[in-house]
């Protein structure tokens, strides 16, 4: 029986019973940084020469402007925990004529919290792009960020716009926002 | 017939399971082997399980990764094992945990050939698959990750806890064969569930904007019940109750070779009250916000229609249904070849019952879960190293590891039996590398 009692098998079970080890591993220190970039459009948009032209098809419109609001920086997750934003621009110009685009952003009052480059693409200009990187401790309150507002100018020129010549203005745009948790 | 009968069923059941082990199961020297299979044979006229300490099983396990591969006490920075670990999971790794305490557990035969045993159990059983897609879109975010479509299907878990009222009974039917029915109440604590989950989430170029954002085909939904209420209570006949039926058998081929196998946990709880449900059905386009430069003094709520059109296209829906929540079926089946020196116990009634010291043998079990079953091979090597001694030594392969190594031992020190398992010995000497571990001890007054 003693053979049976002290076979290498209960050897076995009673070395690794007690010799249970947590040495190799350690829970010190842990400290997971989640860094996550998120990108998505924004806005967009196609504009004819109609829509730079008053109703006698004659008289043009040097600007028409449109904003949104936007709720993303309204959540605290998002806003306390952003670093860095940019944002891409991309205009195709198929008119003969120059614009000037502007791009702002209000906070909740409509007061302007940050106003991008001016964007002019020359006529003709199929290929215009921008990207423009905000830093959040360079601008920290660009967070309160509530709207935008996208304004198209018409730049004068001696070469009017003609009703019955098809042209068109692309616009679009798409934001990365750099988190870090 | 039977015997053709039983070589089907064991085929089949080897062919359609997948799991993890449980030692105890065909380990017929401790009264609980009737949980995990009301149709074993028992040799003793009536059992008493000491209250909470009948029977505790705790078990631990995940797959895809192991401890060390995270928290190894090394130089190496906590962030980039965690990216080595985040590229290394798939969506059918999972983590699993599940712990049963017996708490009444009383067993007496009725006469010569039945054996009926009862008792009330408490059971927590979670299981979450690794939803790697969900988990890299969190962690990294979309950006890097163009024209990829992450997948809300990965999303699966569920957890359990509840309280079992039982009562089953063995019944010998032959010198061969013995048969064995537990018919089951589940009172449910508390029930979290999320299963057959769809839809895509993907960001891409498109001509009409930069990106085009595409959430297709989505459909997720939570159910949940008794989250909010008395959970402990409410695993003693509570507020949504179930019934359930575990059938087991053992049959001899020959006095050497036996065969054991059951099925238990066949059963559902309807969760009627306290229930809180949350889903999401539908699919949306967003390529952005787009101006339609209104006549000056107009204005569009552009964000106000977005979120309108979201809402119309995706709803989001909070309701208190009811519904059914399926439990776990789990198959076992085992075949023991014993050999050696042969001995003879007393058994109740005056009976004897003849016994070799040792055998060897084979079990599989298989544990029914939501994506998919979860199987273990397991080849064990039984030896009776006295009359009061038992041992059960083992080696499984499963999800987890083909190497896991496992020991049980059962004593009867007077009238108590003291039962212990241990599955996994070699990772209790280095948690670093395990996936798994499963502990299973217990003490019970048996009288012969």
């Amino acid at each position: 029986m003693k053979s049976r009692l002290f076979t290498p098998w209960m050897l076995t079970l009673l070395f690794f019973s007690y010799n249970s080890c947590t040495n190799d591993l350690s829970f010190d220190g842990i400290n997971l940084n989640v860094d996550p970039v998120f990108n998505g459009p924004v806005v967009y948009f196609e504009l004819s020469q109609n829509d730079f032209l008053e109703d006698d098809d004659i008289t043009e419109i040097s600007s028409i402007s449109d904003a949104t609001d936007f709720e993303v920086f309204k959540s605290s997750e998002i806003s306390d925990n952003t670093i860095k934003v940019a944002l891409d621009f991309q205009v195709e110009n198929g008119f003969d004529r120059a614009f000037e685009i502007r791009v702002v952003l209000l906070d909740g009052a409509d007061d302007i919290i940050y106003t991008f480059p001016n964007m002019e693409i020359d006529a003709r200009n199929l290929n215009f792009t921008l990207s423009h990187a905000i830093l959040i401790q360079d601008f920290p309150t660009f967070v309160n960020s509530r709207k935008m507002k996208v304004e198209v100018l018409l730049t004068p020129s001696s070469n009017p716009l003609d009703s019955l010549i098809s042209n068109i203005l692309k616009f679009r745009s798409a934001v990365t926002v750099f988190l870090s948790f | 017939m039977i015997k053709k009968s039983l070589i089907l069923l064991f085929l089949s059941v080897i062919i359609s399971l997948k799991a993890q082990q449980q030692l105890a199961f065909s380990f017929v020297e401790s009264p609980q082997a009737l949980m995990l299979n009301p149709g074993a044979e028992t040799n003793f006229s009536s059992h008493y399980g000491v209250p909470i300490l009948s029977n505790v099983n705790i078990s631990f396990g995940n797959t895809g990764f192991q401890l060390g591969d995270l928290f190894l006490n090394d130089s190496r920075d906590f962030n980039l094992k965690f990216k080595e670990v985040l590229t290394k999971i798939d969506a059918r790794d999972y983590f699993q945990t599940s712990t049963v305490v017996d708490v009444i557990n009383v067993g007496f035969r009725i006469n010569n050939k039945s054996y009926i045993s009862f008792g009330f159990y408490e059971e927590m059983d979670v299981i979450f698959y690794m939803p790697k897609d969900l988990l890299e879109l969190i962690y990294y975010g979309n950006e890097p990750f163009l024209d990829r479509t992450f997948s809300f299907s990965q999303l699966s878990m569920k957890a359990d806890f509840l309280g079992v009222f039982h009562v089953g009974i063995s019944k010998k039917i032959n010198e061969k064969l013995t048969l064995g029915a537990r018919a089951k109440i589940y009172s449910s604590g508390f029930n979290i569930e999320s299963t057959n989950n769809s839809g895509t989430l993907t960001t891409y170029n498109n001509n009409e904007n930069i990106l085009r954002q595409s959430l297709s085909n989505f459909d997720v939904e939570i159910r949940t019940s008794g989250v909010e209420g008395e959970i402990l209570s409410n695993t003693f006949l509570g507020n949504n109750l179930g019934l359930g039926l575990d059938l087991g058998l053992t049959y001899h081929f020959t006095p050497q070779l036996e065969f054991t196998g059951s099925i238990l946990d066949v059963g559902f709880i309807k969760h009627s009250k306290e229930t809180r449900n949350f889903s999401s059905k539908g699919d949306y386009i967003f390529d952005g916000i787009n101006f339609e430069f209104p006549d000056s003094g107009s204005l569009i709520d552009y964000w106000r229609e977005f979120e309108d059109d979201l809402d119309t296209k995706v709803p989001r829906q909070e309701d208190q249904d009811s519904y059914n929540s399926w439990r776990p079926m789990k198959l076992n089946a085992a075949l023991k070849y014993s050999f050696g020196e042969k001995r003879t116990k007393s058994c109740y009634a005056k009976t004897h019952k003849e016994y070799y010291y040792n055998s060897i043998g084979f079990q599989i079990h298989t544990i029914m879960r939501p994506l998919r079953p979860q199987f273990s091979f397991t080849s064990f090597y039984e030896m009776s190293l006295s009359k009061k001694i038992h041992t059960k030594l083992t080696h499984t392969m499963n999800d987890y590891s083909a190497t896991i190594f496992g020991a049980g031992l059962s004593l009867q020190i007077s009238k108590v039996n003291l039962y212990g398992q241990l599955d996994n010995i070699l990772g209790v000497a280095d948690l670093s590398s395990i996936n798994n571990i499963s502990i299973n001890f217990g003490m019970n007054i048996i009288i012969d």
